[in-house]
């Protein structure tokens, strides 16, 4: 089992696992273009406490399957779909969240991004613009107008659909 | 306050990343588009409209679906009319079925409606024959999304061979894929997923046979046989010709790749026209062969049932056909056959499997489960709509199984096969019986109420799970009777020796479900009740009748409230 270092951006070392910095698209690609090495590789846009979070995510997942490469026709996504640890794990406050996501993207981690994706779109879901703008901080840059606009061009999202029940009790089968 | 938004200053890949997951048949959408310019531009892009229909698999050809996703400028195709249009069929699909799991009344005419918008419902109906367990109607939610997934693939195989019928060009595989349409369990094995393992199966042979190009079309031909071999394709062996699952094109290609030789040769035909071969089926008697057109015109004759690379002498064949007695019309038996015989042919071969008692279950022969209910109704279907003329028993069987479960196919019954018949007093009767079905369809159901009273008047409600005293069978109760009254009459209880019974005609009796599928009329003497919760087959039975099964009640839970409100 042989291991690696990471040199993230504060200058920290970190040492892990090969195999687990493979779930890194990046790494694993440098590390087959320059074959052995005994030196840190740098992260320039990763900070310490962020590479260890995202390390403890690989450390995890370093069992799963291949994401597949593109699975956007596959069933319909549904932002629900995080298992249990992950939830736990992406528990951290908004900063860190966008932090891990930028890394993921950066280090090209796709299901790691997708987990934080999705957590974004739970928070988003559900929420009335007003609210969504108030939870990440945006300002409306639209006038009247052209949001009457745009309510107009979507009125076909707007009548819902009646979804079955579910059933509050521990009974069904 | 003025600190810019994280969200806002991500990659935008990584924003339209998120949106992906947001679901879109609410209005989320709206909402996040009324945000702010940025968020409006990143979600109603055309990739973005493109990304929201890559989530139905399912589309109707005229949507041309296929062409515009291989589009090479994909920001040019109008993805947002067509997703717009696609969420329309989808509420559509969902409201009709939740109308058709809350009340009885006119499910005729709303699964007809469903099956209009054909595959553009498959996706939603797929959803709901998967909800999840803890749904408050869970069985019937089920059992109901997936019949009216069954009748969009019988709808749509009988358009198929009705095109036959009038002379349109079909090709063999979907001619036969038809078939597959009766008896598919699931939304996914259509004919469009058949296709796709052709064009796999016929790319691989592509890429391994190296000097393809350089090859005659006589090597080329003998190499498909030989490589339908390699890849497993077998003819069935004698002890399980005729098992059932060896005549569907559909179930050989997916599993154990086991056939007939019209199914070996179809398949073979299929792939060879896909590598720019003419090939057809010939409709030798007792054995199809396949034919490939030679550069001269000439044919070659191939047996792919038997895969060796080697061809037929026709001298051969012809020998064989003096000896079966048919010298005199021999042309015909070694010629292509038409698309509507090969069809025809299937349908005869299903009708001989299902007419043997199916044996023991033989090693990996029946291990494919093929409804034999589907199986029937699919070959009378295909000899009622192509065969020469249409027989009184044919209709007759394919109005007890309308009957029986497929009430929607009324439609097409009316319309397609009963003007097929000759005989205008057939026409009429069976006319009135769809009139009937429907009309029985349209009414209010009549009501069995209990009286206050004698409680123990009846003693078992709708949904009870019980084990048959002296039969080894489970079943669910899904109503009853005061007394005995069966539909068929006095000739029944007869038969059935009612009389003989300790308590005789006058107990009541019970309308059951039965694992097996069948319907039973049960004296209440001979009810025990079930100790065991119901077994897997009988829960996805009870969808018909029942919304779930409550653990904590030891029943189903009535879906059939309005017939039998008390119980």
């Amino acid at each position: 089992m042989s291991e690696i270092k990471l040199l993230s951006s504060d200058q920290a070392t970190i040492t892990v696992e090969k195999s687990v910095a493979e779930r890194s698209i990046l790494i694993k690609n440098m590390l087959e273009d320059v074959g052995e090495v005994t030196e840190a590789i740098p992260i320039p846009n990763v900070n310490e406490n962020v590479l260890k979070k995202v390390i403890e995510w690989c450390e995890h997942h370093k069992g799963d399957p291949p994401a597949q490469a593109d699975d956007d026709s596959d069933s319909r996504k549904k932002s629900s779909d995080i298992d249990e640890w992950d939830q736990k794990f992406m528990q951290v406050d908004q900063e860190m969240l966008f932090e891990i996501i930028l890394a993921a993207n950066y280090l090209d981690i796709k299901p790691l991004l997708d987990v934080g994706c999705k957590t974004v779109a739970n928070m988003i879901k559900g929420k009335s613009p007003e609210e969504i703008r108030k939870t990440f901080n945006i300002q409306n840059d639209f006038t009247p107008d052209e949001e009457e606009q745009i309510r107009r061009e979507n009125e076909w999202a707007e009548e819902s659909v009646p979804r079955s029940q579910p059933l509050d009790i521990d009974e069904a089968c | 306050m003025t600190k810019d938004s994280i969200l806002l200053s991500l990659p935008e890949e990584v924003i339209e990343n998120t949106l992906k997951f947001i679901p879109d048949d609410d209005s989320a959408l709206l909402d996040i588009s009324l945000v702010c310019k940025k968020l409006y531009r990143l979600s109603n892009s055309p990739l973005a409209w493109r990304a929201r229909c890559r989530r139905f698999r399912y589309w109707e050809p005229r949507h041309e679906y296929q062409k515009k996703s291989k589009h090479p400028l994909p920001a040019e195709v109008d993805w947002r009319s067509l997703f717009v249009e696609r969420i329309y069929s989808y509420r559509r699909t969902t409201m009709l079925l939740n109308e058709i799991i809350s009340s009885p009344v006119d499910r005729i005419n709303k699964f007809n409606k469903i099956a209009d918008l054909g595959c553009d419902a498959k996706d939603c109906l797929a959803e709901h024959a998967n909800a999840p367990d803890d749904a408050e109607d869970v069985l019937a939610r089920r059992w109901y999304a997936a019949a009216a997934i069954h009748y969009i693939h019988r709808r749509q195989a009988i358009i198929g061979w009705k095109k036959l019928a009038s002379g349109e060009d079909i090709s063999l595989e979907y001619a036969l894929g038809c078939f597959e349409l009766f008896i598919l369990k699931t939304p996914e094995g259509d004919i469009d997923d058949i296709s796709g393992m052709l064009d796999e199966l016929a790319a691989r042979f592509r890429s391994e046979a190296a000097n393809f190009a350089d090859m005659s079309t006589k090597a080329k031909a003998l190499a498909l046989c030989t490589y339908m071999n390699r890849e497993g394709f077998r003819g069935a062996s004698y002890r399980s010709y005729r098992a059932l699952k060896n005549a569907f094109i559909g179930v050989s290609l997916r599993t154990d790749r086991t056939n007939l030789p019209l199914t070996a040769t179809a398949i073979y035909c299929s792939l060879a026209t896909r590598v720019g071969l003419a090939a057809y089926p010939c409709g030798f008697p007792y054995h199809v062969l396949a034919i490939v057109r030679d550069e001269d015109g000439s044919y070659i004759y191939l047996d792919p049932f038997r895969g060796e690379g080697s061809e037929l002498p026709v001298q051969g064949l012809e020998h064989q056909l003096n000896e079966l007695g048919v010298g005199a019309t021999m042309d015909e038996f070694l010629r292509p056959s038409p698309t509507t015989d090969i069809v025809l042919r299937t349908s005869r071969n299903i009708l001989e499997s299902l007419r043997r008692v199916p044996g023991p279950p033989d090693t990996q022969q029946e291990a494919v489960e093929i409804d034999r209910h589907s199986a029937l109704y699919a070959a009378l279907t295909a000899s009622a709509l192509l065969g020469p003329r249409i027989t009184l028993s044919v209709v007759q069987h394919m109005a007890r199984r309308i009957k029986d479960e497929y009430s929607m196919d009324v439609q097409f019954f009316e319309e397609d096969i009963v003007p097929r018949l000759e005989d205008r007093n057939a026409r009429e009767l069976l006319l009135e019986m769809c009139g009937e079905l429907r009309a029985e369809d349209s009414a209010q159901r009549p009501v069995s109420r209990r009286k206050n009273s004698d409680e123990n008047d009846v003693k078992y409600r709708v949904g009870t799970v019980f084990v048959h005293k002296r039969y080894p069978f489970q079943g669910a109760v899904f109503g009853w009777s005061r007394t005995c009254a069966p539909k068929e009459g006095e000739e029944w209880m007869q038969t059935m020796g009612v009389d003989t019974l300790s308590r005789g005609r006058h107990q009541p009796f019970y309308l059951a479900l039965v694992m097996d599928g069948s319907v039973r009329y049960v004296a209440e003497e001979n009810i025990v009740v079930s100790q065991t919760d119901p077994v897997e087959p009988l829960r996805r039975l009870a969808g018909r009748y029942f919304k779930r099964y409550s653990r904590a009640e030891r029943m189903f839970i009535s879906n059939i409230r309005d017939e039998y409100p008390d119980d």
